[in-house]
């Protein structure tokens, strides 16, 4: 069994080790998550104070057979606004474990490969970060540092799911017709989604994100994979700079809403996606349209319709602002995983493992094995 | 091997010609939760042109490659997450189990873990024919995939008749689409002549 500790992002928690943070106690989850009843704060997120997470993900391969890998995604995401990486450790009785970036996706990961014949591939990593509610005052334009070359090449591009031509800009500029700024562009194509898109609960996962495909079905339902990367494309496809951050929601929310927290210390399963756009008058600007999808479908008592004060605030606030309650990974599209020649990832948001030469399916985590735990640290 | 398939006069049921991988189009009004598309009929494919390449990799078996020289085939795109593939695919097997006609179920970018998660579970019953990996959607793509499933009857090595969207299989014209583009080998009992087979 080796441990190691990954001190390459450690200055964002400057002062912060294993042995200085505290994990709250688990009755302060429970009593976070029960601080604020349903009724009792509009949501509407501002800047607020920095908050520390700690996230668990253990990973242990049931069957091994052959050459035995594994990547799991910390968090190469940063945005001195709202989210600061922190240090990652692992132990594991890897052969070798060493943090790996896919140099063209960006993606950073922890890449672990175990000797062949290793009964019971094990490893357990914790990664930090320090994370704020934001929000933009859209009513406020300010002079933000422009995107270089570099950035708004990379966040206007299409994607292998994300195409910015064919029926996706054909959708973008049917949905900005007549809409002379940037800021209104925007703000119609995150209405557009909102009024033509739901949760569907049956998707597995966060959804794939195909969104052409999506378009095309005319059915459009899914996930925030889905709904989050549409609206990216739909930006994208209009010439303006955005992007997915693929994530996991970590905490509760402190405004009550149960369909956008973690309402456990286990978080298995709750991975989400958000989107930012580049607003030139305001910078990266949070946006969560599928999130206001999520309020509809799931909120109690459920199904609300788009009325229902708890989704007019969500829809207002999610354009523009968001709570700081979700551990960020990464901004990656068609990710390749270092060391295994098998096909590019659409996005990094679940750990991944290879066994017997293929994939693992990272959306059953119960076969898989894996886990991932959440607590807000002290620090 | 196609069959005894109902014999009707399909030319007018066939005439629509399939426009592979679209050019941009306006999206057509978003479906509400409760509205999915319903199956259609396959449509005849203009001027029929060579099928693409098709050689990949099989779940649990030996690489399958499309040949010239094969079988009247249907090559089906899939994949578990597409609910209209879920409802599809019984059909298409009760298809196949009474038509006799080949199929070759292409499975877009999923871990064979998930695949064989799903046809043993059974919520779309077996597979009724080998399942290819597209792991890198490269046969999509060659194919002018663009949605899921998507269907392609090919004959002689050239692509007849083909649908994006659910097929509905059970329609005798989906049948007597097949029959015209592909009449039995004289000698060939059908399956459906045969009655029940019991082992």
């Amino acid at each position: 069994m080796t441990t190691r500790r990954d001190f390459l992002k450690a200055g964002a928690l400057a002062g912060v080790s294993a042995g200085a943070a505290a994990l709250l106690h688990r009755a302060a989850f429970a009593q976070a998550a029960a601080q604020t009843t349903p009724a009792a704060r509009v949501f509407a997120p501002t800047v607020g104070n920095w908050r520390s997470f700690q996230i668990t993900t253990t990973v242990e391969i049931l069957k091994p057979a052959g050459t035995v890998q594994a990547w799991l995604p910390v968090a190469s995401f940063s945005n001195p606004d709202w989210f600061k990486p922190g240090e990652n450790t692992w132990t594991t009785n890897a052969k070798t474990a060493k943090m790996v970036r896919d140099a063209r996706s960006g993606a950073d990961m922890l890449h672990l490969a175990w000797a062949e014949g290793e009964p019971a591939p094990k490893v357990e990593l914790v990664s930090r970060a320090t994370s704020r509610d934001f929000a933009v005052d859209l009513t406020k334009p300010g002079k933000p540092a422009p995107l270089t070359a570099e950035e708004r090449r990379r966040n206007t591009a299409a994607t292998d799911l994300i195409p910015t031509d064919g029926i996706v800009k054909a959708t973008s500029d049917k949905i900005v017709a007549g809409k002379a700024s940037e800021l209104e562009k925007v703000h119609a194509i995150f209405e557009w989604i909102v009024e033509n898109t739901y949760r569907n609960a049956a998707t597995r996962g966060c959804g794939i994100g195909d969104i052409a495909a999506l378009l095309k079905s005319g059915d459009l339902g899914g996930k925030c994979a889905d709904l989050n990367a549409l609206f990216v494309g739909l930006v994208r496809a209009q010439g303006i700079a955005a992007r997915d951050v693929y994530g996991l929601r970590v905490v509760p929310s402190r405004f009550g809403y149960k369909s956008l927290g973690a309402n456990s210390e286990i978080v298995t399963k709750a991975q989400h996606c958000r989107a930012e756009v580049f607003l030139s008058d305001f910078g990266w600007t949070p946006m969560d349209p599928a999130d206001v999808r999520k309020v509809v479908l799931e909120e109690p008592p459920g199904k609300l319709a788009l009325d229902d004060p708890k989704v007019v605030a969500a829809r207002k606030a999610l354009f523009g602002s968001w709570e700081g309650n979700w551990f960020a990974y990464n901004t990656a599209h068609d990710v390749a995983l270092p060391g295994f020649d098998g096909p590019h990832l659409g996005f990094l948001m679940y750990p991944q493992a290879v066994s017997a030469g293929s994939l693992l399916d990272c959306l059953d985590p119960d076969n898989f094995k894996y886990t991932i735990r959440a607590a807000e640290i002290a620090v | 091997m196609v069959g005894s398939l109902p014999v009707r006069d399909v030319s007018g049921a066939v005439a629509l010609a399939l426009v592979l991988a679209a050019g941009p189009v306006l999206a057509a009004p978003a479906l509400a939760e409760a509205e999915r598309a319903t199956p259609g009929l396959l449509s005849a494919v203009e001027g029929h042109p060579p099928a693409p390449a098709l050689s990949l990799g099989a779940l649990d078996g030996a690489p399958v490659a499309l040949a010239a020289g094969d079988p009247p085939t249907i090559v089906h795109f899939f994949a578990t997450w597409c609910a209209p593939c879920r409802t599809e695919l019984p059909a298409l097997a009760d298809f196949v189990r009474l038509s006799g006609v080949r199929v070759l179920l292409v499975d877009v970018a999923e871990p064979a873990d998930r695949i064989r998660r799903f046809f043993a579970e059974g919520t779309a019953g077996a597979a009724p024919g080998p399942v290819l990996l597209d792991q890198n959607r490269a046969a999509a793509r060659g194919w002018g995939v663009s949605l899921l499933p998507a269907s392609f009857v090919v004959i002689s090595g050239r692509l007849v008749l083909a649908r994006e969207g659910e097929v509905d299989w059970a329609d005798p014209e989906t049948r007597a689409a097949i029959r015209v583009a592909a009449p039995p080998p004289q000698k060939n009992q059908p399956k459906e002549a045969q009655g029940e087979q019991t082992r």
